[in-house]
């Protein structure tokens, strides 16, 4: 369970950004110290990679540092602050895609002309089975699911946030999100039935 | 049903009992210094490339420059829309000085105050004065119901009802001598006869050109010219015969002054 880091010092996330645009930037540690765990753990679930996750945690405070003057108090913090991780995630993934697709038509038509190495999962279930433990293969479970299925889940399942925080955070209605959770449920479980 | 919802809360429990990431133990210190690195990236503000500046200030002379050339100076390119040549078909300046004549109120006002317009194949006359008895000659004065109906004037007019007729008995100038259309005694009458043919069917502002008075009014031979329409003999008759026809005894029997 997720600790909510609102209630822990006291001041809420609304006053300490309040006092972080007044120019106090103790205000902003404490943002840093009360998010960057929950943030990680959302971000590396999103993308699957530790130090991908660490570059874009960095940057989503990098960008709060910077647009601390777009933040209103009407949405609360923590919305805004996860919608900027998961535009982040999103940019991640996109650049990920085009990276793979550019460098296989690089490999193509390049001098070489390698064709990428495809692992063979008749020779890996050795070698899985040896570094994977359980959650590393949920984790791979998660990654094989759609993006938009693993976003609601991790942000119901793993952070613990209700509809209406991941409705905020996604821009989509209560229902779709609810049903992209049920949706994304369904596929985990058949991608994980040998585990549950 | 059951299986689903416990193979549901399973994989939620599964997912509840993930480990929990933390960051790096300098995560702190690489964010300070990040921020540190993006913030003087940002503050000095490049100054940009100096042909930029150049080339604006070009172009900002150019536009002072044609300024200057376009307002202060008198060159000025106004732009004129293409004058409209108004073309006037001879059927309309007819029919423009015949309504005009055929004024249904009554007072061919036009037709006093206004130059009648001339036929093409005419030369355009100085406009002779015409003694107001004459002028007033155009009006269907001779039926005073017929007058009363149409402009709902007074029968007083019958008075210059009796000057139209003796202008209309009065020897028509010679087509040669510059033939206008309403100073033409035969045409008046012909518009006259247009204008009992067709007041009847419509209202007193609407006064369709019928087959039957483009013919009277030889509309078509007008084309051709005027002088060599009204010259055929035979077209004459046929509008004498018209004329006969539609013009009420009243008209034709004026009373002696």
């Amino acid at each position: 369970m997720t600790e909510r880091p609102t209630a822990r010092h006291g001041k809420s996330d609304e006053e300490l950004i309040t006092e972080f645009q007044n120019g106090d930037e103790a205000a902003f540690t404490q943002l840093v110290g009360r998010y960057k765990d929950q943030l990680i753990n959302y971000i590396y679930r999103y993308v699957g990679d530790s130090d991908e996750a660490d570059d874009i945690l960095q940057e989503v405070f990098v960008r709060v540092y910077h647009k601390k003057n777009t933040y209103r108090p009407i949405a609360k913090f923590s919305t805004w602050i996860y919608t900027i991780a998961a535009n982040l995630c999103k940019t991640e993934l996109r650049r990920r895609g085009r990276h793979f697709f550019l460098s296989l038509s690089k490999t193509r038509g390049g001098a070489d002309d390698k064709y990428p190495e495809i692992p063979d999962s008749r020779y890996l279930s050795d070698h899985e089975a040896e570094r994977s433990s359980d959650h590393e293969m949920i984790q791979d479970a998660l990654m094989k699911l759609p993006p938009k299925y693993r976003e609601v889940i991790i942000l119901s399942d793993l952070q613990d946030l209700t509809y209406e925080e991941i409705s905020d955070i996604t821009g989509l209605n209560i229902g779709t999100v609810k049903s992209r959770l049920n949706r994304g449920r369904l596929k985990l479980q058949k991608l994980l039935k040998d585990f549950i | 049903m059951t299986q689903e919802n416990d193979r549901s809360h399973l994989l939620r429990k599964v997912l509840h009992e993930l480990p929990r990431i933390k960051t790096g133990d300098g995560f702190e210190v690489r964010l300070r210094r990040r921020i540190n690195q993006s913030l003087e990236t940002a503050s000095p503000r490049p100054l940009g490339n100096p042909s930029l500046a150049y080339s604006s200030i070009a172009v900002a002379l150019i536009f002072v420059l044609f300024y200057y050339l376009f307002t202060e100076s008198h060159i000025n390119p106004v732009i004129r829309p293409p004058e409209k040549i108004e073309k006037v078909t001879r059927q309309t300046q007819i029919r423009s000085g015949e309504q005009a004549t055929l004024n249904p109120a009554g007072t061919a006002s036009g037709n006093e105050t206004r130059e009648p317009p001339l036929a093409p194949t005419l030369k355009r006359v100085p406009a002779v004065p015409v003694p107001p008895e004459a002028r007033s000659h155009s009006l269907p004065t001779g039926n005073p119901e017929y007058n009363n109906q149409l402009a709902g004037s007074s029968p007083t007019q019958n008075s210059t009802g009796t000057s139209a007729a003796e202008s209309q008995n009065a020897p028509p100038k010679s087509v040669s001598e510059g033939l206008t259309i309403d100073q033409n005694s035969t045409t008046t009458g012909i518009l006259e006869l247009k204008r009992y043919d067709t007041s009847s069917h419509n209202g007193p502002n609407k006064l369709p050109f019928t087959p039957r008075v483009r013919d009277a009014l030889g509309v078509g031979v007008l084309g051709q010219g005027i002088s060599s329409s009204l010259a055929d003999s035979l077209r004459l008759d046929s509008l004498k015969k018209l004329k006969k026809q539609f013009v009420p005894k009243a008209m034709e029997k004026r009373p002696k002054e």
